[in-house]
């Protein structure tokens, strides 16, 4: 019956993501990030209820940045909805690679059922997850660790898709070259994160393939900004010196994507050039209403947390998960901002 | 003493509020994990000991680890990478004495300076990418144990017996005590300065690419963002130790106990599920009340060393 009552659900949310919402603002179900959430849900499928309390352990790159604090709450929702213990530590910063294997290796010491790994580089935590192994402790790790690496060293983690960021690159990049046939094309930039970031090259590449098959655009530039604001103001002020008639940027996130919008309001071109930003960070969503941000491409580092710690409670009970829990991107432009209030 | 009494006690308490926490497997992991630790910290204490400081261990770490890791690559000896990697952290380090001894400059300047080109350097070797992937021939320094001890604790705990009879019992190390005690008298008595300084700073370098190495093989992979921010640490290690910023002296046993500390810390954090933020606090809490026990301590030098500051001496 239950198992019924699942599968009617999951089609339903399935027949349910294939209609257009920004096209029936009027809706009154549930918001676009419920049901972002669900879709995202749905690809893992019926998660048992543990018949035993269960004790699991997640290790995140750091909690010194909202993105990752949101996703520490979403685990912690989980625990509380399914009444399970999750113990979520974070390595003190992005960079600090042995105190994060450090972390891993004193978490092992405490026998959890199953653990969460989320690698700040692809090596760093092998020599955890062949300990792991070891000890016969199931570890649910994302995409970015060396899998090939980590199989020759002795380890198993079970690696899951939890971004898709070449996809989330694309989905902007589409939006601008969607919008911009509309005014009869132009030349276009991408503004990248950190160069070798595995993330910001992934929605470089995903970007970049848009604008080289779109025909009515010109792609003139693509230039890294690491990430950072000031360096992101500076690129776009060059990149206007050097094409003063350029139409629209993509850049890899919205902090440097804000730092687009600065630059080219304070070049005296409001409204010439639109910008695109990834993430959806509270910052933007004000952008993105008063119309000087273009769109963000809004992923959920809650619904992140809560589909990992979803992930480690059904791997415990020995249920086996699909690889693919892609958290499901949605794109946030002036048309659906409002409905968009309670994305987190 | 005061110190190890500290480190039992925290001991204690976290084997009453952690179940996990006075496990064999356990204890191991705090020790692998404080080895480079001790090793960095201890090059970083003989240098405390001349009135110096080196900012630029991690930078040190990160491009003599890749160093290593490339010429592996390149199909060397493992022995001669490790040595050349030695080397390299030795020359960057005789490049921060030089700095000092006959440029003139304060070390937290040329060490700060060159702290960023050797990781710039790095990343601009590497463009960013891991080097991955050793032969476990040079792995053991990293993994492997050698009877119920891991060969990176042995190292460190060689280190740091060099380092303490280095200090006590060779000339090197009275030179070293007396330049940062007071340098005009050292002058006077015929020290050999310049010689001095860039003998701390070379074996700061050489500790610092020691513990790049065993990082290396302990995460099999040598990257520019290696060893990011140890300097801080190593320097905690040393200051917890009761090593002064005043120079003159460099515990080295201090410094080891001080590097356990932090990392029965961080580990017995972790294990009570204490969350990051609040393990930096405790670690910054503990930080603060060993300097303030090692001023009442030496209460009397203290207030001496004040007196001769007002004095304008």
């Amino acid at each position: 019956m239950r198992v019924k009552t699942s599968a009617f659900l999951v089609s339903l949310l399935a027949i349910l993501s294939l209609l257009d919402w920004s096209a029936a603002p009027s809706y009154a179900g549930p918001s676009l990030w419920e049901q972002a959430r669900q879709q995202t849900f749905a690809k893992l499928g019926q998660v048992p209820k543990p018949q035993k309390p269960l004790r699991l352990g997640a290790v995140l790159i750091t909690l010194a940045n909202p993105f990752w604090v949101a996703m520490k709450e979403g685990y912690e929702n989980t625990a509380k909805e399914y009444g399970v213990q999750i113990d979520v530590q974070a390595a003190p910063q992005e960079n600090s690679l042995t105190a994060q294997l450090d972390i891993l290796e004193n978490m092992l010491s405490k026998r959890y059922d199953a653990l969460v790994a989320h690698t700040i580089t692809a090596h760093n935590l092998i020599p955890g997850l062949v300990k792991a192994k070891q000890m016969g402790i199931p570890v649910v790790t994302d995409r970015r660790v060396d899998l090939k690496a980590a199989r020759e060293a002795g380890a198993d983690p079970i690696a899951i898709n939890l971004v898709d960021f070449y996809a989330q690159g694309k989905l902007g990049a589409e939006y601008i070259a969607q919008e911009l046939k509309k005014k009869g094309g132009g030349k276009v930039a991408i503004i990248e994160g950190l160069p070798g970031a595995p993330q910001s090259e992934a929605r470089r590449d995903g970007a970049r393939d848009v604008f080289k098959n779109s025909q009515h655009l010109q792609l003139v530039s693509v230039q890294p900004a690491d990430w950072d604001r000031s360096k992101a103001y500076n690129v776009t002020t060059n990149i206007l010196q050097a094409h003063p008639d350029l139409k629209g940027i993509m850049c890899a996130n919205d902090i440097m994507a804000l730092a687009a919008v600065e630059a080219i309001e304070s070049a005296g071109k409001s409204g010439q050039v639109m910008v695109v930003g990834i993430d959806l960070i509270s910052q933007g969503k004000e952008a993105i209403a008063k119309g000087r941000l273009a769109a963000s491409v809004a992923f959920s580092p809650f619904v992140i947390g809560e589909t990992c710690a979803r992930a480690a409670i059904a791997v415990a009970q020995g249920v086996k998960i699909p690889e693919d829990l892609g958290v499901v991107s949605v794109l946030a432009t002036q048309e659906n901002i409002k409905e968009l209030a309670d994305w987190k | 003493m005061g110190l190890l009494l500290f480190l039992f006690a925290m001991i204690t308490v976290f084997s009453l509020l952690s179940a996990y926490f006075l496990s064999l497997h356990n204890l191991r992991n705090i020790l692998v994990q404080s080895a480079v630790h001790v090793l960095v910290a201890t090059g970083i204490t003989m240098v405390m000991a001349t009135r110096g400081i080196d900012l630029s261990v991690g930078g040190i770490l990160a491009l003599s680890s890749i160093v290593t890791a490339w010429l592996i690559k390149a199909d060397l000896p493992v022995t001669v990478a490790i040595a050349t990697g030695l080397l390299t952290g030795a020359g960057m380090g005789f490049a921060n004495g030089v700095g000092v001894a006959r440029l003139g400059l304060s070390p937290f300047i040329i060490t700060l300076g060159t702290a960023g080109i050797f990781r710039a350097v790095s990343l601009i070797f590497t463009e960013a990418r891991p080097i991955y992937g050793m032969p476990l021939s040079f792995r053991s320094m990293g993994v492997d144990q050698l009877g119920p001890i891991p060969v990176s604790v042995i190292i460190a705990l060689a280190v740091v017996t060099v380092g303490y009879f280095t200090v006590e019992w060779t000339s090197f190390g009275i030179n070293a005590r007396a330049v940062g005690d007071n340098l005009e008298a050292a002058l006077r008595m015929g020290v050999p300065v310049g010689w001095t300084y860039v003998g701390v700073y070379v074996f700061s370098g050489f500790t610092a690419a020691l513990g790049g190495l065993v990082i290396t093989a302990r995460l099999n992979t040598a990257e520019a963002i290696a060893g990011w921010g140890i300097e801080l640490e190593a320097i905690a290690a040393a200051v917890i130790g009761g090593t002064s910023f005043s120079g003159g002296e460099a515990r080295i046993l201090g410094t080891l106990l001080g590097a356990l500390t932090i990392g029965v810390l961080n580990n017995g954090l972790t294990l009570c599920n204490v969350p990051s933020y609040y393990q930096q606090l405790v670690v910054g809490l503990v930080f603060v009340s060993a300097v303030l026990a090692e001023g009442r301590r030496r209460n009397v030098s203290g207030k001496n060393q004040i007196a001769r500051q007002r004095r304008g001496q």
